[in-house]
C-alpha cells in the first residue's frame, strides 16, 4: 500500500499551500460528539434484558439528532454511534446490521421531522417512518442469522424501545430547540 | 512590532447588541508575561480569543479599530496561519484535547501544517519536556490529571512553535497543585525560551507572583494596566471588579489599617517577607538605641 | 449496564501485532467462511479455531466473559427457537400439534447457534488486540476521508467522558429524588429527559470549544498534511493477510465451483 509522501518543502507557511477541502472543524465536532452521546447513551443507560442483552434508550439519541440536526447528523451519527455501541459491547457482528437499522431510522426521521417547520405532528411521523425501518431492519437481519423464531421474538421489544425511544427523543429535541434559542449568542 | 496591539478595539459579537469590548487599546511586547483580570463578561476572553483570529474569523460580528498579532491584522488572516504565531489554550481542560493519545494531541498541528514526520516526532518530544509531561506519548488524554491536561494542552501550542502562548482562564478547574505546576511551566517558557504570555485570569494570586504587567478590565475597556504592584495595590478595588486580590495584598491592607505607621503595600510573599522584617528590625533597632 | 467498556487490552502478541488493516480483512473473510458453512462438524471446527486465536490473544477473562455473555444468550435463545419454527425433515422426535420437533431442525439450530458463535469471536479478535487508536489509523489507510476518520476517533474519545457525565448527572438527578428505574412508561420516559438535557447541553457547549480548538490547531490547514505515525505493512502482515484471503477463497471455491456442501 502507497505511504504518504511527506517530502513537502515549505512546511512553516500554510498559505503557500492549497487549503484542504475537509468539512468545516464545527461539523467535525458536532458529528464527534453527537456520535459519541448516542454511543454513551445506548451504553449506559440501558435496561437489562433476557433475550439480547439490553433495552436502551439510544434510539432517543438517534431522533435528538436527526429532529436537531438534520438527516445528515441523524443517518451518521446515529448509524455510526449506535454500531460503535454494539462493537463495544461484544456485538461487533450485528454492527453491520445496526449500522443500516439505526442509520436509516436517522435518515428517514431526519428527513420528515423537520419538514413542514418541524411540527410535533411531524416528528411523531417522522418517528413512525423512522422507527418502522429500524425495526424491519432488524427483523429481517435477525430473520437471516438467527432465524425466524428469535427474530420474531424481538419484533415486540423492538418497537417498545422505539417507541420509548422516540417520545425520550421528541421532549429532548424539543428542550433543546427551547434552550438553544434562549442561549446569548455570545462567548 | 508588538506581540499583541490593540487601538480602539471595539468588538461585537453576531447577534448580540453589547459590545464585547468597547475600545480597548493594549500592547503586549514580545517575551513580557502579561494577565488580563477582569470578571466573567469583561471581555478577556474576547481578547483572547481575537489574539488568533478566532473572533471575528470563527465567531463573527463587527470588529474596529487596530488589532495586529506580531504586525498581522487579524482580519485578513486566517486562524490556520495565525496560529503559527499564536497558541490558544482554553479554560475547560477535557474539552480541548480530542485526540486519542498524547502523542497525536501535540503532534496534530504540525501534522496539519505538512510539518515532515520526522520532524514531528522530534518538536513532540521536545515540546512534552517543556511542559514535564516526557513519557507520556501513549497515554490518553482522558487518563490524565486537569493540571496535565492543561500542560498537554500547553505542548499541542508549542509544537506550532509559536511566538506567543494566549490563555484563558487556564487554572479555572484545576487543583492547587495543577495550578503551581502550570504556572511553573510558563514561567519557565518565559525566562528560558523568551516566550510572549498572556493570560486571562479572574484570580490575581499567580498574576501578581508572574506577570510583568497586568491589566484591570471592565466592561469591555482596559481600566489600568501597567506593572502588578502598581495595579494589584488596592484590595476593594480588585474586589469591586469582580478579581480575587492576592491573599497577601489583603494582609498588607490589613496591616497599614490596623497597625500604626506600616505603611505596607506588598502583593507578593517575597516582598511582604522583606518589608516586614525590614520594619520590624527596624524598630528593634530603634527601640535599643 | 453502567459506565465504559473498552474490549481492547494491551498485550505484544502477534495478533496486537498485526496491521489493523489485516485484522479487519480478516474479520470480514472470517465472517464470510462461517456465513457459507452449514454443516455443524465444519462450523465447531471454525470454532475450535476462533478459541485458540482469541487465547492468544491474550484478553482479560473478565472482559471476554462479559463479551460472550451476550452471545451466549442468542446462542441459548438460537438452540430452543430453531427446531420450533424449522420442524422440517425426518426422524420426527416429537409432535403434539401445533408443536413439531424433528431432529435436522435441532441439528440446524445447534448450526446456527455455532456459526453466531464464530461471527462473534471474529469480531472479538478484531476488538479484543486492536486499539481504538489502531482502528481508525487502519480504516483512513483503507480510504476513509481524514476529516471523517477525525471525526470517528474524536467520537471514541469522548466516549468515557460523555459516559462520566451521564452517570454524574444520572446521580445528581437521583439526589434530587429521581428514581430512573420505577413507575410507568410515561414517567420513565421523563425521568430519562431529565438525565439527558442537561448531558446534551454540555456536550454541545463542548462542541463548540473542540470546533475552536481544532481551527487553533491549524486543522485544514493544507491539503496535503503528513501524519506522525504511519501504518506499515511488514513481511509478516503479508503473510497473515494470505492467510486471511485464502481461509475465505479456498473454501469459497470448493463449494460454488466444485458444489461440494460444506
Amino acid at each position: 500500500m502507497a505511504s504518504v509522501s511527506m517530502e513537502s518543502q515549505t512546511p512553516q507557511n500554510p498559505m503557500g499551500a492549497t487549503p484542504a477541502k475537509f468539512v468545516s472543524p464545527r461539523t467535525v465536532a458536532l458529528y464527534a460528539v453527537l456520535t459519541a452521546l448516542t454511543t454513551a447513551v445506548t451504553m449506559t443507560l440501558a435496561i437489562p434484558l433476557p433475550t439480547r442483552g439490553y433495552f436502551n434508550i439510544g434510539d432517543a439519541m438517534v431522533f435528538f439528532s436527526a429532529f436537531t440536526f438534520g438527516w445528515r447528523a441523524g443517518m451518521i451519527c446515529g448509524g455510526i454511534g449506535s454500531a460503535a455501541a454494539d462493537l463495544l459491547l461484544g456485538f461487533g457482528f450485528f454492527a453491520p446490521i445496526t449500522l443500516v437499522a439505526k442509520g436509516s431510522e436517522g435518515l428517514v426521521a431526519g428527513l420528515l421531522g423537520p419538514a413542514y417547520r418541524g411540527t410535533t405532528r411531524m416528528k411523531i411521523l417522522g418517528i413512525w417512518a423512522g422507527g418502522s425501518c429500524m425495526v424491519t431492519t432488524y427483523f429481517v437481519g435477525e430473520w437471516i442469522l438467527f432465524g425466524f423464531g428469535n427474530a420474531a421474538l424481538e419484533l415486540p421489544l423492538n418497537v417498545g424501545q422505539v417507541l420509548f425511544g422516540g417520545l425520550i427523543g421528541l421532549a429532548l429535541s424539543q428542550a433543546i430547540s427551547r434552550y438553544r434559542n434562549q442561549r446569548p449568542k455570545t462567548t | 512590532m508588538q506581540a499583541l496591539h490593540l487601538r480602539d478595539a471595539r468588538f461585537r459579537y453576531k447577534g448580540s447588541t453589547a459590545w464585547a469590548l468597547d475600545g480597548v487599546s493594549l500592547d503586549v511586547e514580545k517575551g513580557e508575561f502579561v494577565t488580563i483580570l477582569g470578571a466573567n463578561g469583561s471581555g478577556k476572553s474576547t481578547i483572547c480569543l481575537m489574539s488568533n483570529g478566532l473572533v471575528p474569523h470563527a465567531l463573527p460580528g463587527d470588529l474596529e479599530g487596530t488589532a495586529e498579532v506580531f504586525g498581522l491584522d487579524v482580519r485578513s488572516h486566517p486562524v490556520t496561519e495565525l496560529a503559527t504565531k499564536v497558541g490558544i489554550i482554553f479554560q475547560e481542560p477535557e474539552s480541548q484535547l480530542f485526540c486519542m493519545s498524547v502523542e497525536e494531541e501535540v503532534a496534530f498541528g504540525p501534522e496539519n501544517l505538512a510539518v515532515p514526520s520526522d520532524e514531528i516526532r522530534e518538536r513532540v518530544e521536545w515540546a512534552l519536556e517543556l511542559v514535564g509531561m516526557e513519557g507520556y506519548n501513549d497515554r490518553s488524554p482522558f487518563s490524565l490529571s486537569g493540571g496535565q491536561k492543561q500542560r498537554v494542552a500547553i505542548a499541542a501550542a508549542l509544537s506550532m512553535r509559536p511566538d506567543m502562548l494566549v490563555l484563558d482562564e487556564p487554572a479555572y478547574a484545576l487543583d492547587p497543585v495543577g495550578r503551581v505546576e502550570l504556572y511553573q511551566v510558563l514561567k519557565g517558557l518565559k525566562e528560558h525560551h523568551g516566550m510572549t504570555v498572556l493570560l486571562a485570569e479572574c484570580d490575581s494570586e499567580e498574576a501578581a507572583k508572574y506577570s510583568d504587567k497586568v491589566a484591570l478590565m471592565k466592561d469591555g475597556r482596559v481600566i489600568s494596566y501597567g506593572k502588578p504592584r502598581d495595579v494589584l495595590g488596592d484590595p476593594e478595588r480588585l474586589r469591586a471588579l469582580g478579581v480575587t486580590p492576592p491573599q497577601v495584598s489583603e494582609v498588607s491592607a490589613l496591616l497599614k489599617e490596623r497597625l500604626e505607621g506600616a505603611d505596607f503595600s506588598f502583593i507578593s510573599v517575597d516582598e511582604a517577607e522583606r518589608a516586614i522584617n525590614e520594619k520590624f528590625t527596624n524598630r528593634k533597632r530603634g527601640r535599643e538605641q | 449496564m453502567t459506565g465504559f467498556i473498552d474490549l481492547y487490552t494491551e498485550a505484544g502478541t502477534f495478533l496486537h501485532r498485526t496491521d489493523p488493516r489485516v485484522k479487519i480483512v480478516a474479520v470480514a473473510t472470517l465472517s464470510l467462511l462461517a456465513l457459507i458453512m452449514s454443516n455443524l462438524v465444519n462450523l465447531l471446527v471454525l470454532a475450535a479455531v476462533m478459541v485458540v486465536l482469541i487465547l492468544f490473544g491474550r484478553a482479560s477473562f473478565k472482559k471476554t466473559m462479559l463479551a460472550f455473555s451476550y452471545v451466549f444468550r442468542v446462542m441459548a435463545l438460537i438452540v430452543v427457537l430453531w427446531p420450533l419454527f424449522n420442524p422440517g425433515g425426518t426422524p420426527v422426535l416429537f409432535d403434539l400439534w401445533p408443536i413439531k420437533i424433528t431432529e435436522p431442525g435441532i441439528l440446524a439450530g445447534i448450526a446456527t447457534a455455532v456459526r453466531i458463535f464464530c461471527l462473534a469471536a471474529a469480531w472479538y479478535l478484531l476488538m479484543f488486540t486492536t486499539s481504538q487508536r489502531d482502528l481508525v489509523r487502519g480504516l483512513v489507510k483503507m480510504g476513509l476521508r481524514f476529516d471523517f476518520g477525525l471525526s470517528l476517533a474524536m467520537s471514541l474519545r469522548f466516549l468515557p467522558t460523555f459516559s462520566a457525565i451521564v452517570e454524574s448527572i444520572k446521580e445528581a438527578q437521583r439526589a434530587r429524588g429521581l428514581e430512573l428505574d420505577k413507575g410507568n412508561f410515561r414517567k420513565r420516559a421523563k425521568d430519562y429527559v431529565a438525565v439527558l438535557v442537561p448531558t446534551v447541553i454540555t456536550a454541545l457547549k463542548m462542541a463548540d470549544t473542540l470546533s475552536l480548538a481544532l481551527q487553533s490547531r491549524a486543522y485544514g490547514a493544507r491539503a496535503d498534511r503528513t501524519y506522525v505515525r504511519e501504518l506499515k505493512m511488514r513481511a509478516g502482515d503479508y503473510v497473515a493477510l494470505f492467510i486471511a484471503v485464502a481461509v475465505f477463497a479456498i473454501p469459497a471455491t470448493v463449494k460454488y465451483i466444485f458444489s461440494v456442501p460444506l
